[in-house]
């Protein structure tokens, strides 16, 4: 029969042990702690706040997730509501929990743009872990709009919402920079060319954007690819 | 081509003239006289010629009587001065490399190490009354009745090495003694600090979440244990 003492003990040995398989697994992370939340969903009894659990059955997540843990240079064709950027927001939280001193740079067309994605999406995610022994006291910057536009976390990672920008970007050093929507964003190409040095140092460039037809960096990049289409992507596959 | 003048090395006679004049006993043997000498910077300097017996004096009442040069070049026999003008002798009998070379050395030796303060400090705060005080059981000469009584007992705190742990002591007009102690507040305050525990940024950081397990019930903690199994079983 343990005592109390002994009980707590090992139950923060056993938190210890989750948190090792957390950091060396991050989908089983995502399916067991993190939560989304979609907020054009109607309120049901099912979920009164519009919180869900992470979408596991999602299987491209999962080989998505597995892309971006291999390569340093990853571009995502996308469409809209395919929780992509909730993907790319678990795994930043992911990584600057698991990671210290990792630099994680979010950059949308504009500041209040990017504070979006990493107050309700980053910030949202690490305070609604499922269990609340895993959040852990991060320091929050409000930007001007008020939104959340930097987080950090007690082993001196970050995450760091930018407006685009190639200038921006080269004053900084960054484990990982995510360009959200890049299609829509005129500074894309300068944002790679002062990123592309830092991908060759070992950081990782994650492109990701809907359509905007056939001249995006991204459209660019999938063409030289030999991927025009889905067809092309079906084709590549087989 | 000029030669420096070398000083004789100063007889044992000599240096003990100067103990003497210091104040310090000197009937010594050889053994533990050389130790003194060539450990103390200012007999050393002394013995070596460096200085002269004056400036060993000087350095000696500086060091003894709160760093005022003035008053070290007033004992240390300056003489044929005004008052005033001892301040401007000892100052710029400071000022030789030599003498300032000894009272640094000198100083250094009889500085506090930050380990010292501290133990220092940790006594003060952990300094317990009844060190002070004695408990003895009288009897009362009308009834017989025992009772008992709470003395101070100095004898009992000179024993245990605690009298300088008193900051007040003091004898009222009917024999009655009161002290006080060495501010314990003030130390743990200092010891505090030293340990950084009022930086806000060096604080450390508990999670909430880790309070709320922590406080969980016993029936709780088992559920959450079990919880915590499965999950470490399951794959995703």
């Amino acid at each position: 029969m343990l005592t109390d003492r002994e009980e707590a003990a090992l139950l923060l040995i056993q938190k210890e042990r989750l948190d090792e398989e957390y950091a060396a697994n991050p989908w089983k992370f995502f399916c067991q702690q993190v939560r989304t939340v979609d907020e054009s969903q109607h309120i049901t009894e099912q979920s009164r706040d519009r919180i869900y659990n992470w979408p596991r059955h999602h299987q491209y997540l999962r080989e998505l997730l597995a892309v971006l843990q291999n390569e340093p240079l990853v571009g995502v064709p996308k469409s809209r509501r395919m929780m992509v950027s909730w993907l790319l927001s678990a795994y930043f939280v992911h990584d600057a929990r698991y990671h210290p001193n990792s630099a994680i740079f979010y950059m949308s067309e504009t500041e209040q743009k990017s504070a979006f994605a990493v107050d309700k999406r980053c910030r949202f995610i690490e305070e609604h872990l499922r269990d609340p022994a895993f959040r852990l006291p991060i320091k929050t910057m409000k930007t001007k709009t008020g939104l959340i536009g930097h987080i950090t976390y007690p082993n001196d990672s970050y995450i760091w919402a930018l407006a685009s920008g190639g200038d921006v970007l080269r004053q900084y050093t960054a484990t990982k920079i995510f360009v959200d929507e890049c299609e829509f964003q005129a500074e894309a190409p300068a944002v790679v060319r002062a990123a592309l040095p830092m991908v060759q140092n070992g950081a990782q460039l994650v492109l990701a954007s809907s359509s905007d037809g056939p001249i995006g960096i991204l459209a660019e990049l999938a063409d030289a690819c030999g991927v025009r289409s889905y067809k092309d992507v079906r084709r590549l596959v087989a | 081509m000029f030669q420096e003048a070398k000083m004789p090395e100063r007889s044992k006679r000599d240096v003990q003239d100067l103990l003497k004049a210091l104040s310090i006993n000197c009937e010594i043997d050889d053994e533990v006289f050389e130790l003194v000498a060539s450990t103390n910077p200012t007999i050393k300097a002394y013995r070596g010629g460096e200085i002269t017996f004056q400036e060993a004096l000087f350095i000696e009442y500086y060091l003894s009587n709160g760093f005022r040069a003035g008053r070290a070049a007033e004992a240390a026999n300056y003489s044929g001065l005004s008052a005033g003008a001892y301040g401007t002798v000892g100052r710029s009998v400071l000022k030789k490399p030599a003498i300032r070379d000894i009272l640094s050395r000198r100083i250094a030796a009889k500085a506090l190490t930050s380990d010292e303060i501290l133990a220092e400090w940790s006594e003060i705060a952990k300094a317990d009354m009844t060190d002070f005080m004695t408990v003895r059981e009288r009897e009362d000469p009308n009834t017989g009745a025992i009772y008992s009584m709470v003395m101070p007992d100095l004898a009992k705190a000179e024993r245990l090495g605690r009298l300088h742990l008193m900051k007040k002591f003091k004898v009222g007009a009917t024999g009655e003694i009161s002290f006080e102690l060495r501010d314990q507040d003030k130390a743990l305050e200092q010891i505090a600090r030293h340990l950084g525990m009022f930086e806000k940024d060096k604080m450390l950081t508990i999670a909430p979440g880790i309070i709320e397990l922590l406080s969980q019930s016993p029936e709780e903690r088992r559920a959450t244990l079990e919880q915590y199994e499965s999950l470490l079983e399951s794959d995703d």
